[in-house]
């Protein structure tokens, strides 16, 4: 028994709280009918689980230790699933259950007859789950990864009345303001990971390091603000009041902006010691009490007031974590402590107050306690409280808030002091507006017990407290010291005339005079400039900048992009040639190149033409001479294969170039003249210097020597060229008939169906062009077969003997022979196309079959004949090549022109 | 002889340019025709130019007399994707001439 | 199976698919197939190359570098599997949301040639075959826009063929000037070929030209002008192939050529260069994205934005910043497939995409909200998804070099990346549904759902997959064991 009690209490134990939250929200998420039907039972179920994980979890508060769980998750980067428990942080996980409980039961009640009650419920176990997380996380990145969940989640909960624009921009506002934090905070956690070497929180904690890198500290201190709305990110908490009640109870009072403050004051016994981090805090903190007065004061609305007194003591708090001391951080955890017991059951009778009367604002709830005696009863225990009338919780946070504060700078103290004669001046506000006797207010609506009861729990909690806290026994006192406070430290409620006493005396009757002065005037809330206004405006300054953006990025002519695109690439190119290898440039011309000195002019001759011709007939005849010309140049440069093809492909690129042509009609738009010039001039001197470069280089080329020593010997092909086509880089060449194939299957998807629905114009048929097309057919196809065999070892091979039976079909098609239809072509086209492409693949596969490698060559010797695998492929990029040109010379048959 | 094929890559290459940057899609294409027989001609080039060597193996072991075959395969593969595309491209042209 | 017949596998295992596919007239059933039976051996491989191992197959049973290389380490394995991931999902989806005009038209052979495409591309170990495969892909793609039909579609798709021809040009070009300046083609030769001779600065100026071709495949700014006039046109299930796989090509092209063939000491040409591009076109996209007002739009410029980022690792070159980068172009694969899925969900079942014509899907449909809200929110960086661990880790990455502007920029863009998809969020999921709402295939449901469930896992499982991307890394950064596999030896002596 002891030892499964002694289970019971280990970490593993507690963590599984986490998960709780956790299966609730997952429960309301699956089975949303169940839950709408049995709205109140939920509500009652939920407080039990919640109420029970609170109870669990305060039998921990006792124990000193610090436990550790922890599951690798990318030790790469320092990112770990490590949970730590303390007695600080248990205690704060009662608080979050406990009050999470009371909430789930508000909301059942609030919300029974509402459809996204689920939603909701999911909602905030979620949330749950995350808070926890954050509070419970040992590493810095997981508690990130909670943080930002709650942000998350936060934005999803204030925006649940998402119908209405108010709420969509608050939560908005929200989110993005945390999110700002969010990335501060890890670029941060970041910094100091590499500056401490460790990512663990508790590493991090039991040391004391010499050096502090400021920019850590400043966007740590920067993203905590940011959650805990201080000045300057405090705008957004007050907006946020546009969630549901039991939202803004939950969230805005007791958990989610808890968070900040919560992390400052786990670090604080490290971070303090940095120069920067008391003064910027405790500013901040003074700045967002004081901003919170501004509007506090003046406010009507029940829920709004709130939400300034909840800024107010978020500054508080932040001040007590700046100060840092371990009389601020016992501080710390009471006054924590206190402002969620009083500040959570106000908010919720506020939601009781506004079902009943239908009305938040304080000038029209007069009367209220009269007719709602629990809930009246409520906040007069928890105004009481806020003000910090003994023995309530709430005197005990500000008398440890003025004592820490008197050590820390007795100045400062008095100006504390000061500020919160107005915090108290909001509550006596409240106190007497909720309080006091009036009219009767005009509606009459029911306050369902579930409200009541949640509202009063707090309350109820807060009573106990001050009970455990009067009992010889150091409650909360491990949990101080956890957190930093001496050890051995615990809560008092009379210490003497202590000068803290003493302050907060007179920040009572000050406040009473406060309250009195306000009860005259009339003075309006609104200030000139306000933070929202500003935010705004860097929002719309974001989005212009975008159109702007967004608008060179999108618009534009294709020229200007491809200018572009050429100018920015030639600079760079530019920039990286090395000029000393300017002094190498060849400069000499040899003697035999009579016949060269003929072509190249020629060449460039016919070019510019192409270049500047508008006529078809022109463009087509300099294209074809260009392009017979640089056949040419093949030839004297030795490559036959490659004048070969050039040539086919030539013209079989000016058939299909005519025929598109003839379809087209140029519109008479042309770019400047001027600059096209430029542009093209530029491009090829860059060209022309770097094909200088790179055929001066003497350099020796391995690879070819491999090719041409083997090609005879272990090829068995003379052509080299052709050989290497077909077996040394036949990869190559496999992925070229695919592209061929690609290409035949784009032309059909571009051009769609075929249009055989006009009627077919009636064809004449030349005799001449019939027959004598024809006979070229039979002629060719001997010359087909030879060049297509000997390409091995002479020039000739696959390519080129499909370009010339392409060129024979071409001109059958311009026959329009009746034979050769668009439709038969077509089907033909696909056969040749696939049979192509199954051959091929089958050259590529049969080597596998016989152990060897991919596409290696299988051969059959037979004296000097020799038959291989590669002769397979070459036939079947023969059949692929054929098809492709089928596939697009159909359109040549008069049947389509 | 090599400053004279570079002058011509280039020119080809600067006609290239100057219709590919017309502004009607002929132009574009013509342009791309050019450039693309220029990169073909760059291609042959870089590797080194030869007039008058053998072509085919026999078995003739200096090597040296021999025009580098490995440039004229790459061109060649350029040449007939080149050709698929440029063939795909006038079907593009064909159903939508402006 | 052998490491060397999952190479050949990856490459037969499409072009069946494809030949399958033509012959049985553009049927879906031999593309599905094909594509599943891929990812297998992909993943397969990835369990095969993982720990650094390196395997190389002569193809031909040439000896490199006479032959061509195929080779299959860690990075080529992992977009490998990714990528067929993406593939499968988007033959489901063309199944169930195109109409059959894209079937008659060859639609399934052409994905499977795109895959070919992709495979060749990831395998390969020879700059000329890179060229082929490159062509098979863009021509794929190519063929494949041709069939969306509309006068914006078409003007789209001239821009987009235009543009990337004149970087296949590019790429041709400087594949010759390079072998005419080295003698070589093959990856291994060419590194090795630099590291022992000072005549690395050859090959400078052209390689500026690879960069320039790779970087307007990739989409960087400014050469990504190509980009946001075509995606949008696209039907979601081929926007979302496109988007996940077109741009993370080029981006694995600039990864093995810049990040490993041209490493000299530790630099690789152009890096400057591509340090501030890589910033540019990360603020550049982001920016483009907050002010459109279409998700389709929001989603392409995001694209842009997010090669940013994968460039920006490139460009640190540090052993953390390689595997941060390896790891984002996963995750962004899967992510950016699925998110624009998704949005083709929402967008069929609301009726459009626009934001101010679309309200409330969240009530409509809880199932696409979530399903959207995965996927965005990964791509926003917030763990435990993906995203937060590939942009943490380029950010821890950065910081460590003490790049502070980069840092910045990529909490910047983080930011607006977040403001963006907030935008989309309240202006499309939240609010009262109007207009009549057309229920969701489950199908398509299902397909994105375990898109949504890849995420998660990225994201859970990151510890592993990370060490897959150091590994990956790792070989690249140091490529012996690579050098070894294909020719041999790791440190070869000059021939």
């Amino acid at each position: 028994m002891r030892r499964f009690s002694l289970f019971l209490r280990t970490m593993v134990s507690y963590f599984l709280l986490l998960a709780i939250p956790f299966m609730t929200a997952l429960f309301a998420g699956f089975f949303p009918g169940w839950v709408r039907r049995h709205a109140h039972g939920t509500g009652i179920a939920l407080t039990v689980i919640f109420f029970t994980g609170a109870l669990l979890l305060l039998g921990r508060i006792s124990n000193e230790t610090e436990t550790l769980w922890s599951i690798p998750w990318v030790p790469e980067l320092g990112v770990s699933f490590s949970l730590r428990l303390t007695s600080f942080t248990a205690w704060f996980g009662v608080l979050i259950l406990f009050l999470g409980g009371c909430v789930q039961l508000y909301a059942c009640a609030y919300f029974a007859k509402h459809p996204r009650l689920p939603s909701l419920l999911t909602l905030l176990g979620l949330f749950t789950t995350a808070m926890l997380g954050v509070i419970w996380s040992d590493n810095l990145y997981l508690l990130f990864l909670f943080w930002e969940g709650t942000s998350l989640l936060s934005f999803l909960l204030v925006g649940f009345h998402d119908d209405l624009e108010k709420s969509r921009k608050n939560a908005s506002q929200a989110l993005l303001i945390t999110m700002v934090g969010g990335a501060s905070l890890l670029a941060g956690f970041v910094i100091l990971h590499g500056s401490l070497g460790t990512s663990s929180l508790s590493v991090l904690l039991s040391g004391q390091p010499e050096a502090l890198p400021t920019a850590a500290v400043i966007l740590i201190m920067a993203g905590a603000m940011t959650k805990s709305a201080q000045w300057p990110f405090h705008f957004w908490l007050p907006n946020a009041m546009v969630g549901p009640t039991p939202v803004s109870a939950y969230l805005h009072s007791a958990t989610m902006v808890k968070a900040g403050v919560f992390l400052m004051a786990t670090l604080a016994p490290v971070l303090s010691a940095h120069p920067y981090w008391t003064p910027v805090l405790t500013t901040s903190g003074l700045l967002t009490v004081i901003s919170s007065l501004m509007r506090g004061l003046r406010a009507t609305d029940l829920k709004a007031v709130l939400a300034c007194t909840t800024l107010a003591a978020l500054g508080f708090l932040t001040i007590l974590a700046g100060i840092g001391t371990p009389a601020a951080l016992l501080g710390f955890i009471i006054f924590l402590t206190a402002h969620a017991l009083y500040k959570a059951p106000l908010f919720l009778a506020a939601g009781n107050l506004e079902k009943r009367f239908g009305t938040r604002d304080l000038n029209q709830l007069p009367g209220a306690a009269r007719h709602l005696p629990v809930t009246g009863a409520v906040v007069l225990v928890s105004t009481l409280s806020l003000i910090g009338i003994a023995p309530l919780p709430g005197f005990l946070g500000k008398e440890y808030l003025l004592k820490a504060a008197w050590a820390y700078s007795p100045a400062f103290a008095l100006v504390i002091a000061l500020a919160a004669a107005g915090v108290l001046a909001i509550g006596f506000r409240i106190m007497f507006a909720v309080m006091s006797t009036g009219p009767k207010p005009a509606k009459d609506g029911e306050v369902p017990w579930g409200m009541t009861a949640a509202t009063l729990f707090p309350a109820l909690a807060a009573l106990a407290l001050v009970l455990a806290l009067a009992l010889p026994g150091q409650f909360l006192g491990n949990a101080a010291a956890s957190l930093g406070a001496a050890k051995g430290a615990s809560y008092k409620f009379w210490y003497g005339w202590t000068p803290a006493l003493l302050m907060s005396l007179g920040a009572i009757a000050l406040s009473l005079v406060i309250t009195r002065f306000l009860k005259g005037s009339q003075a309006s809330a609104v200030l000139p400039l306000s933070f929202d206004t500003i935010f705004e405006a860097l929002i719309e300054s974001l989005r212009k900048l975008g159109d702007r953006v967004s608008a060179l990025l999108q618009n534009g002519k294709l020229v200007t992009h491809l200018t572009l695109i050429l100018a920015f690439i030639g600079t760079i190119s530019f920039f990286a040639l090395d000029v000393h290898l300017w002094e190498t440039l060849p400069l000499n011309w040899t003697g035999e190149s009579a016949i060269f000195l003929g072509l190249t002019p020629l060449l460039i001759v016919a070019a510019v033409i192409a270049a500047r011709s508008e006529s078809p007939v022109a463009l087509l005849v300099s294209l074809g001479f260009v392009g017979f010309l640089i056949a040419m140049l093949f030839l004297w440069f030795s490559a036959p294969d490659l004048a070969l093809t050039q040539l086919m492909a030539e013209t079989l690129i000016l058939f299909l170039l005519a025929g598109a042509l003839a379809k087209t009609r140029r519109v008479e738009k042309s770019e400047p003249r001027l600059f096209r010039l430029i542009v093209a001039i530029l491009g090829g001197i860059l060209v022309t210097v770097l094909i200088l470069k790179a055929m001066t280089l003497e350099w020796h080329h391995p690879v070819s020597d491999f090719h041409l020593s083997q090609s005879k010997s272990a090829a068995f092909g003379a052509n080299v060229v052709n050989v290497i086509l077909v077996d040394f880089r036949a990869l190559d060449t496999f992925g070229e008939i695919i592209v061929l194939a690609i290409a035949a299957m784009g032309a059909n998807a571009a051009l769609g169906a075929a249009r055989t629905r006009a009627p077919l114009p009636k064809v004449e048929y030349s005799s001449l062009l019939t027959t004598g097309s024809q006979l070229l057919l039979y002629f060719l196809l001997p010359a087909i077969l030879w060049i297509f065999w000997r390409g091995h070892n002479a020039p000739g091979g696959g390519f080129i003997a499909a370009l010339l039976a392409a060129a024979g079909i071409g001109m059958n098609l311009l026959a329009s022979r009746p034979r050769y239809t668009p439709p038969f072509m077509l089907r033909m086209s696909h056969r040749f196309l696939v049979a192509g492409l199954i051959i091929t693949t089958a050259a590529t596969i049969l080597p596998l079959l016989a152990g060897q490698p991919f596409l290696t060559g299988l051969w059959f010797h037979s004296g000097s004949l020799h038959l291989g695998t590669p002769l397979i492929f070459d036939l079947g990029v023969f059949l692929t090549v054929l098809g492709f040109c089928m596939n697009y010379l159909r359109h040549f048959h008069k049947r389509t022109l | 002889m090599e400053i004279f094929v570079a002058i011509t890559i280039g020119i080809l290459v600067a006609t290239g340019l100057y219709r590919l940057l017309g502004g009607c899609k002929v132009d574009i294409i013509i342009g791309l025709i050019l450039l693309s027989q220029a990169a073909n001609l760059i291609i042959l080039a870089s590797g080194g130019l030869k007039h008058n060597a053998a072509a085919l193996v026999g078995d003739d072991p200096d090597l040296s007399s021999f025009a580098d075959p490995l440039p004229q395969a790459l061109v060649l593969t350029a040449i007939v994707i080149g050709f698929g595309i440029l063939a795909f491209l006038l079907t593009l042209l064909i159903r939508s001439p402006k | 199976m052998t490491p060397d017949h999952l190479i050949v596998a990856s490459l037969l295992l499409p072009v069946v698919g494809a030949i399958a596919s033509m012959a049985m007239r553009g049927h879906f059933l031999p593309a599905l197939v094909s594509s599943i039976l891929g990812f297998a051996s992909a993943l397969a491989l990835v369990a095969t190359t993982a720990g650094g191992k390196v395997f190389a197959l002569h193809v031909g049973n040439w000896p490199a570098p006479y032959g061509v290389v195929m080779v299959a380490d860690g990075f080529a394995a992992l977009m490998l599997a990714v990528c067929q991931l993406i593939l499968i999902a988007a033959v489901i989806f063309s199944t169930t949301t195109l109409s059959s005009r894209y079937k008659r038209r060859h639609l399934f052979p052409l994905l499977c040639t795109l895959g070919l495409g992709a495979n060749g591309a990831f395998l390969t170990g020879d700059l000329f075959n890179l060229y082929v495969w490159f062509e098979v892909l863009l021509l794929s793609s190519f063929a494949i826009m041709a069939m969306v039909p509309g006068k914006e579609a078409r003007e789209a798709t001239w821009r987009y063929v235009v543009i990337n021809l004149i970087a296949s040009l590019l790429f041709l070009i400087a594949a010759g000037l390079i072998y005419g300046k080295t003698g070589t083609l093959n990856f291994a030769d060419l590194h090795h070929l630099f590291q022992n001779s000072e005549r690395s600065f050859l090959i400078e100026s052209s390689s500026a030209l690879l960069f320039g071709a790779f970087g307007i495949k990739a989409a960087l700014i400014p050469l990504a002008f190509w980009l946001p006039k075509s995606y949008p046109q696209l039907p979601p299930a081929i926007s979302a192939l496109f988007a996940a796989l077109l741009t993370k090509i080029g981006l694995y092209a600039l990864y093995r050529i810049f990040g490993m063939v041209l490493v000299v000491q530790g630099r690789f040409p152009h890096q400057n260069i591509l340090f501030y591009l890589a910033i540019l076109t990360m603020v550049g996209g982001v920016l483009g994205a907050v002010a459109q007002n279409d998700m389709r739009r929001v989603l392409s410029f995001h694209i842009i934005s997010q090669v940013g980022y994968m460039a920006l690792a490139l460009a640190l070159y540090s052993p953390l910043a390689m595997a941060s980068g390896i790891f984002y172009l996963m995750h962004h694969i899967v992510v950016k497939g699925n998110l624009f899925l998704v949005t083709g969900l929402a967008e069929a079942h609301a009726g459009s995409s626009h934001l101010r014509e679309v309200r409330g899907i969240v009530r409509s449909s809880p199932i696409i909200a979530a399903l959207f809200a995965v996927p965005a929110l990964s791509l926003a960086g917030l763990p435990p998804l993906s995203g937060f661990f590939a942009k943490f880790s380029l950010l821890k990455a950065s910081l460590t070099q003490h790049e502070w502007v980069a840092a910045l920029a990529i909490i910047l863009v983080g930011l607006l990346t977040i403001y963006s998809m907030l935008k989309i969020w309240v202006a499309a999921f939240w609010g009262e549904p109007q207009g009549a709402r057309v229920s969701p295939r489950a199908l398509n449901l299902a397909t994105s759902a375990a898109l949504a469930l890849v995420i998660i896992t990225l994201g859970v499982a990151a510890g592993p997959l990370f060490d897959l991307a150091r590994d990956a890394s790792e070989t690249l950064m140091n490529p012996a064991a690579y050098l070894e596999a294909v020719l041999g030896a790791p440190n070869p002596t000059t021939p």
